[in-house]
C-alpha cells in the first residue's frame, strides 16, 4: 500500500491538520501539514485568476524549505479556500 | 525534447471563454521522468495533449526535439507524432473487438512495418509486460491492471523517444499501479522520456522532476532526483 486515506471530523476550511505517521519497521517518523489558503477577498477581482495564481506561487516561495509540497487541492467548486499537503523533508 | 515558451491555450463556446493554460514555460530533457500534478481542471491534460500534438495552443511556442510544431495542422500533427510518440491513459483505451496481440501491432501497421517483423516485435513487447500466455485473448478477458500492461506495450511497441500518461494507475488497485509504475519506471530506465500526469504523490515519487500546475500556471518545480547518466 502507498497510500493512506484518513477521514477527518471536523476540520473547518480555514484549519491546519499536522499528522505525524510512524513507520514500525524501521521507526521512521513522517510529518505531514495540511495547509488551508484563504482566497476569500479575491472573489469578484476582475483579476482573480492571476491574484489566486500570485497568492499561491507567494506562499508556496515562503513557506519553511525544510517541507516539500506533495500537492495542491481545490477543497470544492467556488470554495474560499485551497488546501496544500506539505511533508517535512527528512 | 520538449520546449514551451508563453505557451497559452484558451477553449471558446459562444459566450465563455476559458484559460486552460496560460504563459507555461517548460523544458523537458531527453531521458527525463517528469510528473505533472494539481488540482481537478488546472490544466494538466491539456498540456499533456499539446505535448503529444493532439491539440495545439492559442499561442506561444511549442518545440518538439528542436522542431517548431506550434502551427502544424492535423494531418502535420499526426504524421509527426506517428512512431515518435506513445500514450497511456486512465481508462486503457483498448479496442474491444481486437485481441491483445491485434491492439498491440496496431501502431506498426500504420508505421508499414512487415508482417514478420511486427508478429516479432509484439511478441517481444508482450514477454516484456508478461502477457504472452494472454496474446488471443481480448480486452474484457483481462483485468484492469493486465489491461493497462497491454496498453503500455502498445505505447512502446514503435520505440517511441516519449511517453504520456495520463493517470495511468487511476482505474487500478495499489498491487496493480505499483507494477505500472515499475514498468514506467523500467522504460525510463531504458532511455525513454516520460511525461506523467497524476493525482498520485506516491506515483510522482517516481519521477525526477515534479511540476505543479495551478490554474493553468506552472506554480512550482521540485527536483526529485537526479538523471542516470549517459
Amino acid at each position: 500500500m502507498k497510500e493512506i486515506c484518513i477521514p477527518i471530523n471536523k476540520l473547518n476550511e480555514a484549519e491546519r491538520a499536522e499528522l505525524e505517521v510512524r513507520l514500525s519497521d524501521n521507526d521512521q517518523i513522517q510529518r505531514y501539514r495540511l495547509e488551508s489558503l484563504n482566497m476569500t477577498e479575491l472573489k469578484g477581482s476582475e483579476t482573480i485568476s492571476t491574484m489566486r495564481v500570485e497568492r499561491v506561487q507567494q506562499y508556496i516561495s515562503s513557506y519553511s524549505t525544510e517541507w516539500e509540497l506533495i500537492q495542491i487541492m481545490n477543497s470544492s467548486e467556488g470554495a474560499s479556500y485551497i488546501h496544500l499537503l506539505y511533508r517535512k523533508r527528512t | 525534447m520538449l520546449r514551451t515558451e508563453e505557451l497559452t491555450k484558451i477553449f471558446r463556446s459562444d459566450e465563455i471563454e476559458t484559460i486552460a493554460l496560460s504563459r507555461v514555460n517548460l523544458a523537458v530533457d531527453r531521458g527525463e521522468f517528469v510528473a505533472i500534478m494539481g488540482p481537478s481542471g488546472c490544466g494538466k491534460t491539456t498540456l499533456l495533449n499539446i505535448f503529444g500534438l493532439l491539440d495545439r495552443p492559442s499561442s506561444g511556442k511549442y518545440w518538439f526535439q528542436d522542431n517548431d510544431v506550434t502551427n502544424l495542422n492535423e494531418l502535420q500533427r499526426t504524421k509527426f507524432r506517428r512512431g515518435k510518440v506513445g500514450f497511456v491513459f486512465q481508462s486503457f483505451n483498448l479496442i474491444e473487438e481486437l485481441s491483445v496481440f491485434h491492439n498491440v501491432e496496431l501502431p506498426l501497421l500504420y508505421l508499414g512495418i512487415s508482417s514478420g517483423e511486427r508478429k516479432r516485435r509484439v511478441t517481444e513487447i508482450l514477454e516484456k509486460v508478461r502477457l504472452a500466455h494472454r496474446r488471443k485473448n481480448f480486452p474484457r478477458q483481462l483485468s484492469g491492471g493486465q489491461q493497462q500492461r497491454v496498453a503500455i506495450a502498445r505505447a512502446v511497441i514503435s520505440n517511441p523517444q516519449l511517453i504520456l500518461a495520463d493517470e495511468p494507475t487511476g482505474n487500478l488497485d495499489s498491487v496493480n499501479g505499483e507494477e505500472i509504475m515499475n514498468l514506467l519506471a523500467q522504460l525510463n530506465n531504458d532511455g525513454t522520456t516520460i511525461v506523467m500526469v497524476t493525482h498520485s504523490p506516491a506515483d510522482a515519487d517516481k519521477a525526477h522532476r515534479i511540476i505543479q500546475l495551478f490554474d493553468g500556471h506552472v506554480v512550482t518545480e521540485n527536483i526529485k532526483k537526479a538523471m542516470k547518466a549517459g
